[in-house]
């Protein structure tokens, strides 16, 4: 499998036998990564939620997504039920970068937090 | 008409013109950054994927907030800067430079300064770059214009989309397609290796069972209103195989096929610019042809990495601030600088920035090879005789290689004017 923590793209080899060695990592957080791949594979997901409220006015340049992240990885067979779940979400501005939108996904350790702060431009916004 | 004066301009407000801004205000020069978007940030600010920083900030961000870690530095530093604001025009003056700036809350204004940072960033290639035959159907985009509508804009491009080109952009705009509720049919590549980084072929493609055809040709898009599919044939021996072609249907084409550095503003200058990368040519400080012009980031040669362009724009903005100190007296001393040896691309070398450097300092070295090699010996020679090498492992064109050339190299050598070559060559490295 190739490591997909940081760009070198190590490719890592995990070994069946107990412990789940890992060869190919330049570094312990391709160990990690390798047996974590192995047994319970997690992805970060990023996504964008809807802004509402916009005023009518507003110019087209102005952005109408709001960037999310999860603050954690999730299981890998769950990023597009969480996927679907932000799209349904509709923010009102001002977002502040970090701030929650959705708290402890399913229970979980997990939440999603904006990655970007916006608010409506003044009115004279020089 | 307004006007105001500053040491240096510097044009472009993403990773790279933030870094280098940042960079000359520490050293106390004055600076005014402008950017032509609503927004600092350039286009991380739609790139809302993570990976960004690891190098820089040693943690793992998003676009977005690797961007706005620079913003608000700009910011708490009092650092001037006009957004909304484009630069129609960068002439020479007999003090320095006279850069024309309009915006719509503005007007025109005029900033004389002495010196001028280049980091305008890049466009991307498009379908008429790569020349693809075909009907001209709506539907056909490239995958940074395709991000942004998707990302900023709000706009899903397609239904059903094929990718052509496996650069980054592309790989990562599969996926992103994939989780808005589109179908990414295909990425195709003419190359026999993908063009991006090799963890965005497992976690944009493999993750989503998205196949890659490697060493496909595109013959054609299809379609009359709206695209239809795309005829793509194999590639064998370098010829493309039109007998074997077959058709994908689409509605939509992403191209990913590469970045240019946008230096129409520059070229007007009189910068000279390199005829593989499109960039300007620089010396070892990141000067241009022009003095007092220097460049950084994806305007001087495209990156992999924006950790790599925000550490090239902290060091054009160190460059700028030497000879800002230097320039205006010449007898100040300590910045004398000797004529630089030439530095080309040899042997499987696609490009090598800077094209020339001073023995008797380190210089950073960025490098691509024109083709992959496991182990590789990166060898550095002056008129025939090798004077320094350095072994590398897992080389792809779709790389950067960054080095550094140790001081001293030919100090005993002042005599010799002769350019030094940088080649790579495979490494057998004994165990193979």
């Amino acid at each position: 499998m190739v490591c997909i923590v940081c760009p070198r793209g190590c490719r890592l080899t995990v070994s069946d036998e107990p412990g789940l060695p890992v060869s190919g990592n330049a570094c312990p957080r391709g160990e990690a990564y390798g047996k974590s791949e192995a047994t319970d594979p997690r992805r970060s997901v990023t996504a964008t939620c809807a802004i509402s409220g916009l005023p009518a006015d507003i110019p087209l340049s102005f952005p109408r997504r709001i960037p999310v992240r999860t603050t954690a990885p999730i299981p890998k067979d769950e990023v597009f039920s969480l996927v679907a779940e932000l799209m349904k979400i509709q923010k009102t501005l001002p977002v502040k970068e970090g701030q929650l939108i959705l708290d402890k996904w399913k229970g979980t350790d997990v939440s999603v937090v904006a990655t970007r702060s916006l608010s409506l431009p003044e009115p004279d916004d020089a | 008409m307004n006007g105001f004066s500053c040491d240096a301009a510097v044009i472009g407000a993403g990773a790279a013109g933030m870094a280098a801004a940042l960079s000359l205000h520490e050293r106390g020069k004055s600076v005014m950054l402008v950017d032509r978007e609503e927004a600092m940030g350039g286009i991380l600010l739609q790139c809302i994927h993570n990976g960004f920083g690891l190098q820089h900030f040693g943690e793992e961000l998003t676009g977005p907030e690797f961007a706005s870690r620079f913003e608000q530095r700009v910011r708490a530093a009092g650092i001037p800067f006009r957004v909304g604001t484009t630069v129609l025009s960068l002439e020479r003056t007999d003090s320095g430079f006279a850069l024309g700036l309009s915006s719509s809350r503005r007007g025109y204004e005029l900033i004389e300064c002495r010196a001028v940072v280049l980091a305008m960033g890049s466009r991307e290639r498009n379908r008429g770059n790569i020349r693809i035959a075909g009907s001209r159907p709506a539907g056909v985009f490239t995958a940074g214009l395709a991000q942004r509508l998707l990302n900023i804009d709000g706009y899903v491009p397609g239904k059903k989309a094929v990718i052509i080109g496996s650069g980054d952009i592309g790989l990562i705009m599969a996926r992103r397609m994939t989780l808005s509720g589109a179908e990414v049919a295909a990425v195709v590549e003419i190359q026999s290796s993908p063009s991006g980084l090799t963890r965005n072929i497992a976690q944009c493609l493999n993750d989503f069972d998205i196949p890659l055809y490697l060493s496909h040709a595109t013959l054609r898009i299809l379609g009359r209103d709206r695209v239809t599919g795309v005829e793509i044939a194999p590639m064998e021996n370098g010829a493309v195989q039109t007998g074997k072609s077959f058709v994908i249907g689409c509605d939509t084409v992403l191209l990913s096929v590469g970045l240019v550095p946008e230096n129409e503003l520059s070229a007007r200058t009189g910068v000279a610019l390199s005829q593989v990368t499109n960039g300007p040519l620089v010396d070892s400080r990141l000067m241009t042809s022009v003095p007092g012009v220097f460049a950084a980031g994806n305007v001087l040669h495209i990156h992999d990495l924006v950790d790599r362009v925000a550490e090239e724009a902290i060091r054009a903005g160190k460059s700028c601030a030497d000879w800002l100190d230097s320039a205006g007296d010449p007898a100040s001393g300590g910045h004398e600088r000797g004529p630089e040896i030439p530095l080309r691309a040899g042997t499987n070398v696609r490009y090598a920035v800077p094209s020339s450097f001073d023995p008797s300092r380190a210089t950073r070295v960025s490098l691509r090879s024109l083709v992959p090699f496991e182990r590789a010996r990166l060898v550095l020679t002056r008129e025939g005789r090798e004077v320094w090498s350095r072994k590398l492992s897992w080389v792809t064109p779709g790389e950067m290689i960054a080095c550094d050339i140790p001081a001293g190299l030919s100090a005993g050598d002042a005599a010799g004017q002769g350019a030094c070559t940088v080649s790579l060559t495979g490494d057998e490295g004994g165990s193979n």
